[in-house]
């Protein structure tokens, strides 16, 4: 075919600058290190890129929200510590203080003992976390959650929990209220007896027995109430749950043992007064704010016993803080081991995620950065192409006949 | 005897045209358009049958016009692919960077959320949130004013072009006066004058398809897309007209003799700039805005939603987080009725939002159809009688007044949603991220950022696989015109060596003629010494 010369100093030029262009997207890909520096040079890729980056986002953000969830979980363990040995002293201090030979003096230097373990668990409950916000308050954690009198603190809280999500398909509860800390009670809590504040008697429970746990009335709530005095003395027992009396007047004796339905027994000792009672009842249903059970021992431990009635009380309300003090033990054991049980589970996520992070890492690599083996290679090729394209050309446009001599 | 002389001086004639020809080729070997010439010659006839001498017939243009007329379509294509290529490239270089741009503030803004959840009564939690939604809105916006940029800049370039188009037609219609009166006077063709119009074509056709059509005279008549552009009348105007149905949109428009114009249809612009221009405008800008619209549409419209369902850190419940661009709707410049329409997005419905925009015609049997404008495919739609309003797509248009027969309406909803979405709110304690008043409820921070994830858009996709199906549909479209333009160039330049191998100058062939005619013009003279060397004898013989 016959060439113009323009044609043969187009092709030239065509040639050196394909050969240029080639040199310089490698080049680039090289100066970027990615081999998608538009989305043009794979689509798909990099799409997939963005829908990548935005999963190993969210991971990181889950492995962020587990390191915050850990902070607040171990400033709340901190707390549950120390409520724990605080019941672990109170519960010596109460048994110490049941000794029935000591004076008021001694009563009320355990007093003083227990109402310190007192003060220290307040506070507990009312600690506040890194950023000022109160731990057991529930969603209201701007207000402290237990306020008021000893013996009458009330709950300012709710019982809102935080959720967190720390995994894709987990989320995790970031708080504990404090109702479910200091005023809950656990399935296997057991029955509480509390002596009606007038009782004028000196009777005492002297036992609180499981006959059956599985009757149909276990867990109900019983009343137990006298009439008359002395050898007239009769009580009476109500189901208070279902409102059925279930001993009607019933002869009394000291030692006695009274069945409570079906599933539970108790032994009363000492002279009832007319119109004393006990009421006995499970767990949560009971008042079981720990707090208040300890105040009310401190008060009790205070009053000097100058008659079988005040000795009778003192017993009867030692007694149950002993078994609301157990009650409370059993519970923020609980609450305990499951907060380690999700810290644990939060190094097991953070693991798992890590292991993930270093794939998602790895897959936009793959997908997006250059092979610098093949990119430098390919660089070195392209370079040498160019030489060739102008060394071509070069001669070629030396061979004209004008450039004859 | 003196015939001889005559005989060497038409050659040395010739032989200087031969030298002013070769030398004219050599001259012009780069310019644009040249045609090389050659000049014809011919033996003079004698009655002795011994020949008279040799004379130029003409200088003719070695012109291929079937070649010619085949470069000027292949080029004319090429360069549709190429200018709608230049185009794209602008928004594929934007969306280059997958560190940078939309993604990452979509995720920051995300991530700010579930920090949020973490420490929900946290003042720096609750400022980060809205610096972060408040990044996330800027990037939405200047997104989408590069995008309307871009629009507006193509919008110019087609303008400019048409101006292009209609100076060229003119000075086409004035050559072909001058060629056909030249012609006509010399007898001879005006050879500069023919590669200047065919140059003039030839930059014709990379603006837009011409088909051009050779008379008797020698004039050209160009037609575009039906519409007669240089004709024996002279010239005629192109020009870029609103479209009257759609006012956002610039469509190519013919300038009637009586100096009404008259939109020529999309779908006969087939070539050329324009062509390129136009397609990139319809094709693969507007698709764009309209999924980073749909995008920042559905994501204001689930996080208020999501928002409004909390209560702040007063207690009080939320309000709208974000503030996004309402639906448009335009009657058609065109319409004859007094109806009017207002279009609303329809609330809960946001899923059924797509990337598309609608025409409603009011048809002859009194029903409204409703079309999407880029493919006019139909549009399933429910008619509320009593109120007046048509239902589809998630979108409410309520027509009021009575249309005519043919009335067009057409629905852009996303136009704006992009381009003027904000942060609604500016104080960090009106971010609700409790549900039950209280300050260290996280539920609804919770339920905010888990909308990262929620299949949000048209129920399918979250908002950042939206985005990136964006990314992807726009790095297709750039690889496939890369490679539509890469083999369209090589078969440009292929048509372009064979019409240059007939037409263009080659410098070693134009030497060798300079030689072959120098000793043309050598043997010539030589010619006339031998005759005055015959005449002198002659003379001699009477001494």
């Amino acid at each position: 075919m016959r060439l113009s010369t323009n044609t043969i100093y187009a092709i030239g030029t065509q040639s050196i600058l394909d050969q240029q262009s080639r040199v310089s997207k490698i080049g680039q890909q090289i100066a970027t290190q990615k081999r998608i520096t538009k989305p043009s040079d794979d689509p798909r890729g990099a799409a997939q890129v963005l829908n990548l980056q935005q999963a190993k986002r969210i991971n990181e953000q889950y492995a962020a929200t587990r390191a915050t969830l850990e902070i607040q979980l171990s400033s709340e363990e901190n707390q549950l510590n120390q409520v724990t040995d605080g019941l672990t002293a109170a519960k010596q201090t109460l048994v110490a203080a049941a000794n029935g030979t000591l004076s008021d003096a001694d009563r009320e230097s355990y007093a003083n003992e227990l109402e310190g373990i007192y003060q220290q668990m307040l506070s507990a409950a009312n600690a506040k976390d890194g950023s000022g916000d109160y731990i057991f308050a529930g969603f209201k954690s701007g207000q402290t959650p237990f306020t008021g009198s000893a013996g009458n603190l009330v709950y300012n809280g709710d019982n809102g929990q935080r959720e967190l999500q720390v995994d894709s398909s987990r989320t995790m509860r970031a708080n504990d209220s404090g109702l479910a800390v200091f005023a809950a009670t656990t399935a296997s809590a057991t029955y509480i007896a509390t002596a009606d504040q007038g009782n004028q008697g000196s009777s005492t429970y002297s036992s609180l027995d499981v006959v059956a746990a599985d009757a149909d009335d276990y867990g109900h709530r019983f009343k137990l109430t006298f009439s008359g005095n002395g050898a007239d003395a009769t009580y009476s027992v109500v189901d208070s749950t279902t409102g059925d009396t279930l001993i009607n007047n019933a002869a009394y004796q000291s030692g006695q043992t009274i069945a409570l339905g079906n599933g539970l027994q108790t032994t009363i000792e000492g002279e009832p007064a007319d119109g004393d009672s006990y009421t006995f009842a499970k767990g949560a249903d009971s008042d079981s704010n720990i707090l208040n059970a300890l105040a009310h021992a401190v008060d009790v431990l205070r009053q000097p016993i100058d008659s079988d009635a005040a000795q009778a009380r003192f017993t009867n309300t030692v007694n149950r803080a002993n078994r609301q003090v157990d009650n409370a033990l059993d519970n923020v054991l609980s609450v305990r081991s499951d907060l380690g049980t999700r810290l644990n589970e939060l190094d097991n996520l953070d693991s798992v995620g890590e292991t993930q992070n270093v794939t998602y890492k790895q897959n936009i690599s793959n997908l997006r950065d250059i092979d610098w083996v093949s990119a430098i290679s390919d660089f070195s090729l392209a370079r040498v192409a160019l030489q060739a394209s102008r060394q071509t050309f070069m001669s070629v446009q030396q061979m004209s006949l004008f450039s004859q001599k | 005897m003196s015939n001889l002389f005559g005989i060497g001086l038409s050659g040395l004639g010739a032989a200087q045209a031969g030298l002013t020809t070769t030398s004219n080729n050599i001259s012009n070997v780069n310019t644009p358009g040249y045609t090389r010439r050659r000049a014809l010659l011919a033996e003079v006839a004698n009655s002795n049958g011994g020949g008279g001498g040799v004379t130029v017939t003409g200088i003719q243009r070695q012109y291929a016009q079937f070649l010619t007329a085949q470069l000027n379509d292949a080029q004319s294509t090429a360069s549709a692919t190429e200018s709608h290529l230049n185009q794209i490239s602008q928004i594929d270089n934007l969306l280059g960077d997958s560190d940078a741009g939309l993604a990452p503030r979509i995720q920051d803004f995300f991530d700010s959320l579930a920090t949020l959840a973490g420490s929900p009564e946290d003042s720096s939690a609750r400022n980060a949130v809205l610096g972060d939604a408040r990044d996330m809105a800027s990037r939405f916006r200047s997104f989408a004013s590069t995008l309307s940029d871009m629009g507006d800049a193509v919008d110019k370039r087609i303008a400019g072009a048409v101006d292009e188009v209609n100076n060229n037609a003119s000075q086409i219609a004035a050559l072909n006066k001058q060629i056909t009166v030249t012609q006509a006077r010399t007898g001879q063709p005006p050879n500069d004058l023919l590669d200047q119009r065919d140059q003039l074509v030839a930059e014709t056709a990379k603006l837009i398809n011409v088909d051009v059509t050779k008379n008797d005279d020698g004039s050209y008549n160009l037609t575009v897309g039906g519409q007669a552009l240089v004709d024996a009348n002279g010239s005629h105007r192109l020009t870029t007209v609103t479209d009257p149905d759609d006012p956002t949109r610039q469509r190519l428009g013919y300038v009637s003799a009586d100096g009404s114009t008259r939109v020529i249809p999309s779908d006969r612009v087939t070539g050329g700039e324009i062509s390129g221009l136009l397609s990139f405008a319809a094709d693969s800008l507007a698709p764009a805005r309209a999924k980073l619209g749909q995008t920042a549409h559905d994501l204001a419209v689930a996080v208020n939603a999501q928002h409004k369902q909390g209560t702040d850190l007063a207690g009080d419940p939320g309000t709208a987080l974000f503030a996004t661009g309402q639906p448009k709707v335009y009657a058609s410049e065109n319409n004859t009725g007094a109806a009017t329409a207002s279009v609303a997005f329809a609330a809960g419905q946001s899923e059924r939002v797509t990337a598309d925009n609608y025409r409603i015609e009011y048809n002859a049997a009194g029903d409204y159809e409703v079309t999407r404008a880029g493919d006019g495919s139909s549009v399933d739609t429910d008619f509320d009688s009593a109120t007046n309003t048509l239902s589809f797509g998630g979108l409410e248009v309520t027509i009021s007044g009575a249309p005519d027969e043919g009335d067009v309406f057409t629905v852009r909803p996303l136009d704006d949603a992009a381009a003027s979405f904000s942060v609604a709110i500016s104080d960090p304690a009106k971010l609700a991220a409790g549900q039950d008043g209280s300050p260290g409820d996280n539920t609804n921070a919770n339920a905010l950022a888990a909308l990262q994830q929620a299949d949000v858009v048209e129920g399918k996709r979250s908002f950042s696989e939206n985005y990136a199906q964006l990314v992807g549909d726009i790095g297709n479209q750039t690889q496939s015109l890369q490679v539509n333009s890469d083999s369209e160039n090589a078969l440009t330049d292929e048509l372009r060596q064979a019409q240059q191998s007939v037409s263009g100058v080659n410098l070693d062939e134009a030497y060798v003629n300079l030689l072959y005619y120098r000793q043309m013009y050598q043997a010539n003279a030589r010619v006339i010494q031998t005759a005055s060397t015959v005449f002198d004898t002659v003379l001699s013989l009477g001494r």
